[in-house]
């Protein structure tokens, strides 16, 4: 019986803690346990035989920290580790795990660790691991759901052993990084993993709270190994608080609860395990059910699709918006950013993102966009491209289970899009189109449905992953169409098929265009629509929505609608008119909105070039001088700045591209440093003073800062460095930008700088603080 | 041992004097109170507050500390911890979703990422001292904070605080290749434990000889 078969036909039992065993035989405080494997296998043979004789199923080699990170030796420690495991089971009816614990470093975006190179270094240790002859690969001790996915996906793509997972949850039962235990459902399931789970951390009692979470959302086996209780220190040794006999006791429950496969992490002991069989053997096995949920995931939830129609937020899209296209061919990931948060207080479930433009590299730019918002935005994404390049990149760094747009009933569409959904995880919008076009009934949209859900069981992808998409077309040019999608929508819903639509395309070439996508939107929620890609700007839209959860009984109490009501009512006190009504006055105070409105005043009277340059200008240097003189702090510094952004935004339209920029500017914060706190701001400021500045974010290699300048033609860069250990960094990047762009002057900045140094390094300027920058820019630009 | 611990955002006061100290306001005179206590309201309810902790030996030898898991050269570190026979690694965080937060409101607004920003610098100072006070009966016999960097203290000696103190796994606590904290507003100290009253007043970066921080 190989183990997939065994964890199917019966509770299946895990070994417990090494470290505590391992220390009483003699493991010195910071000595690695993995080179016992080769110093003293004796002991760890002896170790596993114990746990086998306490009737462990799956025994864990010993190579929890066994990585390129650690260790130089990795063949060799791995090697051994299995066959010390392997030979310690002879005569035993066990199989061997190979032991992948975390990395111990943070992956990208909140850390420096590129998703690839966390794969590649499991990669590393999973080929040895399965190489020598291990049963199946047990990924255990994650605190981070990003890093767990790079070591699922490590395992997929380097043996075909099976992927059993168990992540680390507190009290708040989330992972330390924030995901609760359905969005880990979602993803693991997404990506393959045949047995899911917890360990470490928490004693049973706690986990046996979790457990309900994961009969609830998983139908995946459940594996929990928790410790044995919670430390203390006793005479200096660390003890755990609760003993073979308590553990067993809760561990009954546990299996009660529905998990099938369990054992112990730190603390528990031969005796537990022991004691946990003799206990638990007896105990009714049942395996979690078949779900068939559709659900979507981000790094901290989960949202499902099928009960309270979800809202697909549609702005972070170019087609038809002049903003959003310059704002990718600046690489302004800012504004896009903005678009997301904005609608994510509109209370949007999940954000589409679409990026194409002919004249980028929509596959980059994909990566770049949705590595971003996942630093700031906690919804799911849905990935919106016809470049299947494009996105397997964008599933692969994607943190959860993303939602796919999209598939079509072409073959061609099909065999490309769902080798994806298989590999990665995801739900995916299927449109009804196929080579003969859009069917003009609902009965032709509905059988190509059939046919995309019948292909996609092919690959082994569940009808619960395909979102159908019916086609809303334009109402004015077939007074048909609505009706056609609506009668579609209504028999995919009786036939247990989940919906969406791209709403608004029914009201094209019509007039109040909002008021027919917002009735048409509440007569297809009627006939079952799951889901929408609409503008959440569109007060109509939400006043659609939030009336038919009301009405429906999907808001319960109609809270959620009561303070949407609310929210719209014209609040009574309008916002008090502050004194200047100048725009130098609006500027040196601060005041953002009213900048504003009096420069799209101004605008109607006064030139353009002439607001910036005798009115924004001089105003801003009264703050900076200001600022120099200790007479202005920071914040109002940029407060100015951000009024004066304001003005900027709204005279933009009036002035001819290009026209106002004085000259460009580079910036970034050097190779090997995160922090760029001070970078933004010196960017702000740069940019009021109507520079054209390119910043590259954070994280910098000299080579891109010099192709930039290279390409740019910029002949100013600004570097940040926050600490000594930065500064070589930007010291190479300065030798390489004058060996390279001789012409172009360097100015540095950042905590651990000063004038000395910076000449040390060869920088052209050194600035105290961000209006030295402009100075210097001024001076030399 | 190692201990960890983990607190409510309600135990930790985040002094908005303190915000406009790191925000570099040279008097606490003409501050937006509006803006930073809404930053210290959003960043409570983002904040994660969790330490681990645990006592090593200490033996000086001139200008060398042992530290039991650790040897360092630092003059600056010896003198902290003359007279000490006992000390405290600690590493401590405000955690990942704080960070988040960060990045947020740098992106909403500069100056409410810079905000933000330091109401994460005083929180996890706030957090420190507040473990500081719960690490001992006789808090005031413990030395000033001392961190890598502070002084000749190298940087370098992160790695094997971090690795000691299992930060990774017990309050999920990285390091960069260039050594820097993730979460961002983390610290890693050693906290000498004194036979007498600590007669220092100085206490965390005010050990420190850099003359060229903007915080002086």
């Amino acid at each position: 019986m190989n183990i997939l078969e065994k964890i199917r036909n019966g509770i299946t039992y895990c070994d417990g803690g090494a470290g505590t065993l391992l220390q009483s035989w003699g493991l010195e405080a910071g000595e690695y346990p993995e080179s016992w494997n080769i110093t003293k296998p004796d002991k760890i043979i002896e170790m596993h035989r114990l746990y086998l004789e306490a009737g462990a199923d799956i025994i864990t080699s010993c190579t929890f920290g066994a990585n390129r990170f650690k260790f130089d030796n990795l063949e060799e420690i791995i090697t051994a580790a299995i066959n010390n495991a392997k030979k310690a089971c002879e005569g035993y009816d066990a199989y061997v795990a190979l032991d992948i614990g975390p990395l111990g470093k943070m992956l990208e975006p909140l850390g420096d660790l590129p998703f690839e190179t966390a794969v590649e270094v499991f990669s590393e240790s999973i080929k040895i691991g399965a190489g020598a002859g291990a049963d199946l690969v047990l990924i255990e001790t994650m605190n981070d759901s990003l890093e767990a996915k790079a070591a699922v996906l490590a395992a997929k793509e380097s043996c075909n052993l099976p992927v059993f997972v168990t992540c680390v949850y507190d009290e708040t039962k989330k992972l330390m990084t924030g995901a609760n235990p359905a969005a880990m459902i979602a993803m693991l399931e997404g990506l393959g993993a045949d047995a899911i789970g917890m360990n470490c951390s928490l004693g049973p009692k706690q986990m046996l709270d979790i457990v309900p979470e994961f009969t609830k959302h998983s139908s995946t086996p459940i594996i929990v190994n928790p410790n044995a209780g919670l430390p203390r220190s006793e005479n200096g040794k660390t003890v755990y608080d609760i003993d073979a006999e308590e553990f067993s006791d809760i561990m009954c429950e546990i299996v009660k609860s529905g998990a099938t496969i369990i054992g112990g992490c730190c603390g528990t002991t031969p005796e537990h395990i022991r004691k946990t069989v003799e206990k638990t053997k007896k105990l009714p096995f049942k395996l979690p059910e078949k779900k068939n949920l559709t659900v979507v995931s981000s790094y901290t939830h989960a949202v499902e699709i099928g009960n309270k129609p979800v809202i697909i937020g549609e702005r972070i899209n170019p087609t038809g918006k002049k903003r959003f296209k310059e704002a990718l061919r600046e690489n302004d990931i800012n504004y896009i950013l903005n678009e997301g948060i904005a609608q994510n207080k509109k209370g949007v479930s999940i954000l589409d993102v679409n990026v194409g433009l002919p004249e980028i590299d929509e596959a980059e730019m994909m990566v770049t966009v949705i590595r971003a918002l996942q630093s700031v935005i906690d919804l799911p994404l849905q990935i919106d491209t016809v470049d299947p390049v494009a996105m397997e990149k964008a599933l692969r760094i994607y943190n959860g289970k993303a939602l796919m747009n999209s598939v079509s009933g072409k073959e061609e569409s099909m065999k490309a899009v769902f080798p994806l959904v298989k590999k990665y995880g995801g739900a995916v919008i299927a449109v009804t189109l196929d080579e003969n076009g859009i069917p003009e009934t609902a009965e032709g949209r509905v059988e190509i449905a059939k046919k995309i859900i019948a292909r996609a069981s092919e690959y082994g992808i569940g009808k619960n992953d395909i979102i159908v998409d019916p086609l809303a077309m334009a109402v004015s040019s077939d007074s048909k169409s609505a009706i056609v999608t609506l009668e579609a929508v209504k028999n995919l819903h009786g036939m247990g098929i989940k919906t969406s639509l791209g709403v608004s395309n029914i009201s094209f070439g019509l007039p109040s265009r909002a008021d027919v996508n917002a009735v048409f939107y509440t007569m297809a929620m009627h006939n079952g629509l799951d889901c929408a890609i609409i503008n959440p700007f569109s007060t109509e839209m939400m006043k659609a929505w939030h009336c038919f959860n009301a009405l429906t009984g999907k808001d319960e109490n109609c809270t959620d609608y009561i303070e949407f009501a609310q929210s719209l009512e014209p609040s009574e006190k309008k916002t008090e008119t502050k004194s200047p009504t100048s725009l130098d006055g609006c500027i040196i105070s601060g005041l953002k909105e009213q900048a504003g409105a009096v420069a799209t005043e101004l605008i109607k009277t006064t030139p353009p070039m002439e607001i910036i340059n005798s009115i924004i200008i001089p105003a801003l240097n009264t703050v900076g001088k200001g600022f120099e003189e200790k007479k202005v702090y920071l914040p109002q510094l940029l407060m100015s700045a951000q009024a004066a952004k304001e003005a900027f935004e709204a005279i933009k339209t009036a002035i001819p591209s290009g026209e106002n920029k004085k000259g460009k500017v580079v910036i970034a914060t050097v190779k090997g440093d995160i922090h760029d706190i001070g970078k933004n701001i010196v960017r702000v400021l740069l940019e009021n003073y109507g520079y054209e500045i390119i910043d590259l974010g954070k994280d910098v290699s000299p080579e891109k800062i010099v192709d930039t300048v290279k390409s740019s033609g910029a002949k100013l860069v600004g570097l940040s460095a926050l600490m000594t250990t930065t500064v070589p960094a930007m010291e190479e990047t300065i030798k390489l930008l004058h060996k390279e762009a001789p012409d172009c002057k360097v100015m540095v900045g950042g905590a651990v700088m000063t004038e000395e140094y910076a000449a040390m390094i060869g920088a052209d300027s050194y600035g105290t603080d961000a209006m030295s920058a402009v100075r210097f820019a001024e001076k030399l630009l | 041992m190692i201990e960890t611990i983990k607190s409510a955002a309600a135990e930790i006061t985040i002094d908005p004097k303190e915000v406009t100290v790191y925000l570099g306001y040279y008097s606490a005179n003409g501050i937006e109170d509006k803006t930073i206590n809404e930053a210290i309201s959003e960043f409570e309810s983002n904040a994660d507050y969790r330490v681990c902790f645990a006592k090593v030996p200490v033996t000086i030898t001139g200008d060398s500390a042992d530290l039991g898991f650790m040897q360092v050269e630092s003059k600056s570190l010896c003198k902290n911890l003359d007279g000490c026979d006992e000390a405290y690694i600690l590493a401590a965080t405000t955690g990942i979703s704080s960070q988040r937060l960060i990045e947020k409101n740098s992106v909403i607004s500069p100056i409410k990422g810079i905000v933000t920003d330091c109401v994460g610098s005083a929180a996890i100072e706030a957090f420190c001292d507040k473990i500081n006070l719960s690490l001992s009966d006789n808090p005031d016999f413990l030395r000033p904070r001392f961190s890598p960097g502070y002084g000749d203290l190298c940087i370098d000696c992160q790695i094997k605080i971090v690795e000691f103190l299992c930060a990774n796994k017990n309050i999920g606590l990285s390091l960069t290749e260039s050594l820097m904290m993730i979460p961002k507003k983390s610290v890693t100290a050693i906290i000498g434990i004194g036979k007498e009253k600590n007669k220092c007043k100085g206490s965390g970066c005010m050990t420190c000889k850099s003359e060229n921080c903007p915080y002086r």
